[in-house]
Order: C-alpha cells, then sequence, then structure tokens
C-alpha cells in the first residue's frame, strides 16, 4: 500500500512536472508571437503610406506621376523618415495614417547621398491631434541572426508585417555614383522589402526602429537592404536644422589595402590606397599621388583593409569641416610625410532637373555619374538631361547629353548660372541663343535663332 | 552621200550584231571572271591569349588581271587601318589561308595583299601552278555615262546551299545617290552572299561592285519616312577603286594603304549658325576639335573657323551627315598634297595652306605582345588610341588588347582598353619596355603584381594574384 501511494505520487510529480515543463515551453512560443505583436502594436500607429506626386521629364515634357511609399513618424512634431527615393522630384506629398486619417506634408530635407529624406505633417492640418510616434533604436548593436521585422504598406494602403532575421550587417556595395551610399555598410534582412516598402521602418522585437527599408533585389529572393538608423538619425538632425548634409570633398577615390599588403609582402600595413584624384581637387593641388598610402587624418590613424571598411573612411573624411586645414600623413615608397589641404564641398550635388520650357529642353547639374560617363575634364556647365522633339533646342542641333558650357559667351559655372541666365534671357529676347556645347568631350556649337520664332 | 549612208547602216547593223549584246552572251563572256573565295577569319581569342579563333569564310571574287589578281569586299578583313578610315573589331587579325576557285573548277593557293577602306575592296593574289599561267580577267570602265533607269546586270555567288553557282540578274539603276560619295541603289534587293558581286552594263562592260548597306549611328537617323528599314541593294561605282587595280595596296611589304588627313573634328554649318556668324556662304564645315601635331593644328586653324572651301570644291554643307564630304574630298589627295582653305574666321574670309600628311595608324595593325600567363594581350600604343581618349601625344604605357576573363589578369579587373602605365612600380614607356619588364617579373617568383592603369579617364590599381 505505501508501495502504491509512493509510486501515485512520484506519477503524480512527474505529471506534474510534464505539465510545466509543457507550459513553458509554450509560453516561450507565446513569449515569441507577443513579443511580435507587441512590436508591431507599437510601432503600427505611426507607419505612414506616403503618395508623392511627382515630375518627371519624358523627352522633356513636363508629365506628373503619383507614385508610392512608406515613412514612419518619429516625433511629436509630425517628423516623418523615408528614403530620397520616395519623394525625389515631389510636388506635394500626401500621408495617409494607420487610422485612415489623411494629411498633407512638405519635405523637410532630402540626401540623395545616404537615401534618406525628412518630410513633415502639415501642423494645421494635426493641430490637437496627438501623433504616434517610433522609438529609434541603435542600429550598432544589431546582431546577425537578430530577429526583425519590416513594416510597410506596399501596394496601396493596407499595412503590412513580414519578419526575418538581420542577414548581415556590413554590407557593401561599390560605389558607382548612382543611388548607392558610399558612406555606410547597409543592413541585409530576409524579411520581405518590396517596392512600396520602401521608406518603411525595420524594427527589432523591442518595437524600436533599427533601419530604414530601401530597396530589394529585383529578381532576387529574401535579399532585402535597410540604412543604419544611427546614419539616418544623424542626416536627420541635420535636415530638420535646416542644413543640407554637406560633403567635403578632398577628391580622393580609395580602395582597401589587402592585396597591396600581399604585394608588399607588409601584414602590417596600414592606411587607405589612393586609388585615383579627381582633377583639380584639394588633393591633387596638395601634391598626392595615385598610390599614396593614407594612414593618417589630422593625426587620427585610418584603415581600410578590406571593402568593409571603406565607407568609414569615407565618412571620416565627408564629415571634415570645410576650408579648415587637414593634415593627411601620407606612407610613399617607405616613407612618411605630412600633406596639409582645406576640403571644399563636393563639386557635385543634387538638384532637381530644370526645365527651359521656352527652348524646349531640361537640365541638370553635373553629377559624378555624369562626369565620369562623359570624361569630363572640370565640373563647369549644366547637363541636358532631355530635349523636346520639334521645339526650339532641337532644331538648333541640341541633343540630351551635350553638356553646355556657354550661353551667349557667358561661362556657365554651376546649374545657378544657368538658371539666372535663362531668366535674364526669356525678358531681354535677343535674336540669338548662342550655346558651345561638349559632346562626348568634343566641343560643339548651336544656336537658336529667335527672329525665325517671332515670325512665326 | 547616199554611200556614206548606206555604209554607216550597214556599220550599226553590224554593232549590232556583235556578240555581247544578249543577256546571255554577257554572262557567258563574264562567268570566267568570277570565281569562289576561301579563306579563315582570324579573331582574336580570349581564351588563349596570342592565339586566334579560326572561322572559315567565302566570297565572291573578281579576276582583274591576267596574272591572276582577284578583288573582294573589304570586309574579309574587318580592322581599322587608320585613324579616318572606318572599320569593325581590332580584335581581328589578317585573313589566312585563301584559295581561290575559278569557274573551270581548278582551284588555287593565294595569298593576302591588301585592302583599303575607303574603296571598300580588298586584293588577293593567285599563286600560279605554272609560271606562265594566265587567267581570264575583266575591266573596269568609267561610269560617267552610268544613270538611274540604266539597266544592268549583277553576278555574285549563290551560297554553299546552291553549290556557290553564279547568281546572275538583270536590274535597273533605281537610284543615283551623289552625296557624300556617287553610288547607285536597286530597291528591295539584298546581296546573295555578301558584298563583292560584279556588276555590268547592258554591253557587259563592268561599272561597279556591290557593297554592303552602312549605317553611320554617328548621325541621328532621319525618322521623316519611317523607311529606316527598307533594303537596297548599293552599288560602288568603279572610280572608288579603279586606281588601285594597277596598284592594290600590300600589307605583306607593310604598304598599308595611308590615307590622308586634315586632322580636325566638325560638325555642320545650320543655317542658325550661319546666320548668327554672319556667314554669306550657304553652308560650310565648322571645326569642332584640331587634334595634336595633326595638318590642321600645323597650318594653324582654330576651334570656331568654318571651312568654305578646299581648292576649287565649295563646302555647302547644312546638315551633320554631310560633312563627310570634307573627308571624302581630302582622302582624294595623295599624302604630302598642299591644299588650299578658304576660312571663315571673325567676320572674314581668310586662306590657310594646309600640307596634308597621312593619317596615324590604328591599333589594329600595331605590334602586339602575349603574355598567357598573366591572361592578357598588350599593344604598342597607337596615336588613334590616344587621340580618341583626348590623351596627350606624350602619354606613355601599352594597350591592353585582349584580355582572358578567367584569368589572373581578367579576375584582378583589367580590362581590352586600358593603358597599362606601370607594372610593379616600373614605369612602362612602350611595348618594348612593358616586354622586357614583364619577362623580368615572369622569371621571378612574386605571386602579386601591381599595375597601375589609366581607364575610363582615371587611374586604378590592378593587382594580379596568381595564386588564382
Amino acid at each position: 500500500m505505501i508501495l502504491y501511494r509512493k509510486r501515485v505520487t512520484f506519477t503524480l510529480i512527474f505529471l506534474i512536472f510534464v505539465f510545466i515543463s509543457l507550459l513553458l515551453s509554450q509560453n516561450s512560443s507565446v513569449n515569441l508571437q507577443q513579443h511580435i505583436f507587441l512590436a508591431k502594436n507599437k510601432v503600427m500607429p505611426a507607419l505612414v503610406h506616403i503618395e508623392p506626386v511627382r515630375t518627371v521629364f519624358s523627352t522633356g515634357e513636363r508629365r506628373h506621376a503619383l507614385v508610392t511609399g512608406s515613412g514612419f513618424i518619429f516625433s511629436d512634431e509630425g517628423y516623418i523618415l523615408t528614403n530620397h527615393h520616395v519623394v525625389e522630384n515631389a510636388e506635394k506629398v500626401s500621408c495617409t495614417l494607420s487610422d485612415k486619417k489623411k494629411y498633407s506634408a512638405k519635405i523637410i530635407g532630402s540626401d540623395p547621398s545616404t537615401d534618406v529624406a525628412v518630410i513633415q505633417l502639415n501642423p494645421e492640418e494635426f493641430k490637437g491631434d496627438s501623433l504616434p510616434y517610433v522609438a529609434l533604436g541603435n542600429s550598432d548593436s544589431l546582431e546577425v541572426g537578430q530577429i526583425v521585422l519590416a513594416l510597410g504598406s506596399p501596394l496601396g494602403l493596407s499595412r503590412s508585417v513580414s519578419m526575418g532575421v538581420i542577414s548581415s550587417i556590413d554590407r557593401y556595395f561599390e560605389d558607382t555614383g548612382r543611388l548607392v551610399s558610399p558612406f555606410n555598410l547597409w543592413i541585409q534582412t530576409d524579411a520581405a522589402i518590396n517596392p512600396g516598402n520602401s521608406g518603411g521602418p525595420l524594427i527589432n522585437l523591442d518595437g524600436q526602429v533599427v533601419g530604414i527599408n530601401a530597396r530589394g533585389v529585383f529578381l532576387a529572393e529574401n535579399l532585402g537592404f535597410a540604412i543604419p538608423i544611427n546614419l539616418a538619425q544623424e542626416v536627420a538632425e541635420k535636415l530638420i536644422g535646416g542644413e543640407t548634409v554637406k560633403r567635403s570633398w578632398i577628391g580622393v577615390e580609395i580602395r582597401p589595402i589587402k592585396e597591396l599588403r600581399e604585394y608588399l609582402g607588409n601584414s602590417r600595413l596600414q592606411g587607405v590606397l589612393v586609388d585615383n584624384l579627381d582633377p583639380a581637387s584639394p588633393a591633387e593641388k596638395a601634391g598626392l599621388q595615385p598610390g599614396d598610402i593614407i594612414t593618417a587624418i589630422n593625426n587620427i590613424s585610418v584603415n581600410a583593409i578590406y571593402e568593409e571598411d571603406l565607407p568609414a573612411v569615407r565618412k571620416i573624411i565627408s564629415d571634415l569641416p570645410v576650408s579648415q586645414p587637414v593634415s593627411l600623413s601620407i606612407w610613399r615608397e617607405g616613407k612618411t610625410k605630412s600633406y596639409n589641404l582645406k576640403p571644399q564641398e563636393e563639386p557635385f550635388q543634387y538638384q532637381p532637373e530644370f526645365e527651359c520650357e521656352e527652348w524646349g529642353m531640361v537640365v541638370k547639374g553635373i553629377t559624378r555619374l555624369i562626369f565620369q560617363s562623359q570624361g569630363l575634364e572640370d565640373y563647369d556647365g549644366v547637363y541636358i538631361s532631355a530635349v523636346k522633339n520639334g521645339e526650339l533646342a532641337e532644331r538648333a542641333g541640341l541633343r540630351a547629353g551635350d553638356i553646355i558650357r556657354s550661353v551667349n559667351k557667358k561661362k556657365i559655372f554651376k546649374k545657378m548660372d544657368f538658371e539666372k541666365l535663362y531668366n535674364d534671357l526669356s525678358e531681354s529676347q535677343p535674336d540669338f541663343i548662342f550655346f558651345k556645347v561638349l559632346r562626348q568631350s568634343t566641343p560643339h556649337f548651336a544656336a537658336i535663332d529667335l527672329r525665325k520664332n517671332r515670325n512665326q | 552621200m547616199k554611200a556614206v549612208f548606206k555604209v554607216f547602216l550597214i556599220v550599226l547593223i553590224f554593232i549590232h550584231l556583235l556578240p555581247g549584246s544578249t543577256p546571255r552572251d554577257i554572262y557567258d563572256k563574264v562567268h570566267p571572271t568570277i570565281c569562289l573565295v576561301s579563306f579563315f577569319q582570324n579573331i582574336s581569342s580570349d581564351a588563349k591569349i596570342g592565339s586566334f579563333d579560326k572561322i572559315k569564310r567565302h566570297c565572291t571574287g573578281i579576276l582583274i588581271n591576267s596574272s591572276g589578281l582577284v578583288m573582294v569586299t573589304s570586309e574579309v578583313y574587318p580592322v581599322s587601318l587608320d585613324f579616318v578610315s572606318s572599320g569593325g573589331s581590332f580584335l581581328s587579325g589578317v585573313p589566312t589561308e585563301f584559295k581561290v576557285k575559278l569557274a573551270t573548277g581548278m582551284e588555287y593557293e593565294a595569298t593576302f595583299l591588301g585592302k583599303d577602306d575607303q574603296a571598300r575592296v580588298a586584293f588577293i593574289q593567285i599563286q600560279p601552278k605554272n609560271p606562265d599561267e594566265s587567267y581570264p580577267y575583266i575591266e573596269f570602265i568609267s561610269t560617267q555615262q552610268v544613270g538611274v533607269a540604266d539597266r544592268v546586270y549583277v553576278a555574285e555567288l549563290l551560297n554553299q546551299n546552291y553549290n556557290f553557282s553564279v547568281l546572275f540578274s538583270p536590274l535597273l539603276i533605281n537610284a543615283l545617290v551623289e552625296s557624300p560619295q556617287r553610288k547607285f541603289l536597286i530597291n528591295n534587293q539584298s546581296t546573295a552572299l555578301s558584298a563583292g558581286g560584279l556588276v555590268l552594263n547592258e554591253a557587259g562592260e563592268a561599272i561597279g561592285v556591290t557593297i554592303s548597306q552602312v549605317f553611320d549611328f554617328t548621325f541621328m537617323q532621319p525618322s521623316d519616312f519611317g523607311d529606316f528599314h527598307k533594303e537596297y541593294l548599293e552599288i560602288a561605282p568603279s572610280e572608288w577603286f579603279i586606281n588601285l587595280i594597277e596598284n592594290p595596296p600590300n600589307i605583306s611589304e607593310n604598304q598599308i594603304i595611308q590615307n590622308a588627313w586634315l586632322g580636325i573634328r566638325m560638325q555642320a554649318l545650320t543655317p542658325e549658325l550661319r546666320e548668327y556668324w554672319g556667314v554669306s556662304q550657304k553652308g560650310g564645315v565648322v571645326v569642332n576639335w584640331l587634334f595634336t601635331e595633326s595638318p590642321a593644328e600645323k597650318a594653324k586653324l582654330k576651334v570656331g573657323d568654318v571651312i568654305l572651301a578646299v581648292d576649287d570644291s565649295t563646302l555647302e554643307v547644312t546638315k551633320d551627315e554631310e560633312t563627310a564630304k570634307l573627308r571624302n574630298i581630302i582622302l582624294n589627295y595623295p599624302i604630302g598634297s598642299e591644299i588650299k582653305l578658304k576660312l571663315f574666321r571673325d567676320s572674314k574670309e581668310i586662306y590657310r595652306k594646309v600640307k596634308l600628311t597621312a593619317a596615324p595608324k590604328a591599333i589594329g595593325v600595331a605590334e602586339g605582345f602575349p603574355v598567357p600567363e598573366w591572361g592578357f594581350e598588350i599593344r604598342e600604343l597607337t596615336q588613334d588610341i590616344l587621340y580618341q581618349n583626348n590623351l596627350s601625344l606624350d602619354t606613355r604605357g601599352v594597350f591592353v588588347f585582349q584580355v582572358d576573363r578567367a584569368s589572373p589578369g581578367g579576375i584582378a579587373g583589367l580590362n581590352i582598353g586600358d593603358i597599362i602605365q606601370e607594372i610593379n612600380g616600373k614605369k612602362i614607356t612602350d611595348l618594348s619596355t612593358a616586354k622586357r619588364i614583364i619577362e623580368e617579373e615572369l622569371n621571378r617568383t612574386n605571386p602579386m603584381q601591381m599595375v597601375k592603369v589609366w581607364s575610363n579617364r582615371a587611374t586604378h590599381f590592378v593587382f594580379i594574384d596568381l595564386k588564382k
């Protein structure tokens, strides 16, 4: 009997143990599910569906296009973080919140080289409402394998959540001058990032934003890329402070030194290798040469052994104050020497296209991509991005791709000069507009005969 | 008087009864002068550096003298030889293993003499089996009398499916184009085999050869008629090449036909520019660019000058496509000629004398050096490459002519068209220095090579890892 009772007690204890362990195991999955719900519920109300009306020029003709994207409110003043490529060239922006309330928004600032933009809901419209907003996390503490959620409003108003893990935190894209940030590494995730998700938040299970979803890969699966929130926050603060994001330019293209170490048989070599120098740049004027190794900037060592180390060095250079003297420690043929130079503002700047309606063409400033592909030797002029069929510019023989160097013998340095000259000439209406352009690095002449136009 | 008239009538009738006037007679007369030419085209191989991929080709040949000189299309060797010639890929080598099969069925070995891209013809020489052998041939006559609506016969060879039989077609000249170069067009025809077919007039006399259509994509194609896709058979009149028959170009003796050049880039004087500058002549050619050390630069021409006339030929050019007129005028002068240019500069007409020199040699015929160990072939840096890249003529280096994609060089990112300036810190001045330095480096055991190149107007370092 005693024996029997003992057995019952034992069985009971065993059953209780099994029950508890079952309960516990259920609890842990409940935990994850609850975490997802909690995180989602924290962020979802601040998720914004953005519909910008964009100006596009198709063969020189001004058109409008409605595009969509995502974003998220990150302050009670109605500031929204999104991608530059979502609000690029937008004439007006309309935002729909999770509760279906619709507001208009204005663009506070946009930075193409990090693909970060800040817009603000119209305070007149949300006056009195308390706006939901998200908490920003720390992207520097992310770990590969960490569970993340990608939120957005792809393909319309309904919100979506997808889950994945951080696949990589140091994804490097070679700087090809396009929409690729040369200043940061990207967060790679397998959470679905689709068109329309762009600008939406990538969040951790605590409901903190760790990245801005920026791009999926066409024809690839489970490859999404997000901009680290720490960088986005830094850019956003500048934009909200009314600054455009100014980056210093010393004119060096750099590459890692891994192969150079092997070539020299020196595995302790530190620094970055200068691959190329931009013409007439501060670095060229200071006497740097391709093949030099920059070992320190203002006596702080820099080092890029692998490609992934390059964005950090580029950022150090771009964050140098403009026009303040900088000393570079240069290693050349075994000797280290110091070179002094003053960084300048980058000669390439993102500027929206400018329409010359009267002449039937659209121009824009010279970007690095144009500079490289056209084989230019300096940074002066404006680029004709489109010429309208049958209009004056086309009849004068101007073509998309030409670089305008002078108009009526006035040299064009920046797009601003051109805009002013265009407006002046529209007013003064001379008989001729005479252009000197560069076409495939060769000078070319063209003239518009406005007298003919008047007689028509 | 009557007797004279009678004699005249008899002579007229006699002339009409002369053989060679019926199409069949013409065919019989011409057939033996058409021959089948076979050869191997050699395309520089990127799989095995320094070797060629050989492709067997056929084309129509025309016997043009009794000692076995054969004229074919210049497409047998699609490489531009000098800066002013239009050419295809520079990766093609000189074609080899020519054979000529006559109408009699006799086949002969033949050698490639050379080509002329302006005339669009190339020449090969039959190797006679007996020293005193002579061959049937045809002579070309002037085409000044030929015009639209004239009947012509075209004799060319069909392809292998038809055993290379002669295709003989009576056709009508449908159009005569004068600019930029005189040629005849026949509507809705495509050649049976390739360019190089013989064109005869109604009397059976040779007046030209067929050429393939070439579109100049430097200019925008007109879309006014939407007829871009129409096919015409183009005929080059005998004047294009008749002088070459006496004195054919000879590559083996290193006498590449060299053409005269002026050394400018140019555009047309549009009506708007003409009004703006106040030029009285209806058109002209505007100088856009002067190549360093070119005849034009030496004669102190300036960017912005308008060329109104060359000697007695007035240039009334108003469209960019017509600027080829100036080029053709210059090409017709022998090297060394002195020409007088009438220019418009700063509202005045001025004259400049220009001594024409030979256009610079092209990379296609430059000396090469394959480096299979590193996976690329380099060539001597020719002036045409420097001109194309707007580089100064004292630029030193060697040209990367071929790269094996999966070789150490290819993996390291070396590209065709790069200019190598330094190898392992040693300056490369020319091909012979490059050869010496590379041979030295090949004897060393350093597994990593550091190559400084100029590509896309920027310097880059290419690290060739021989462990890969």
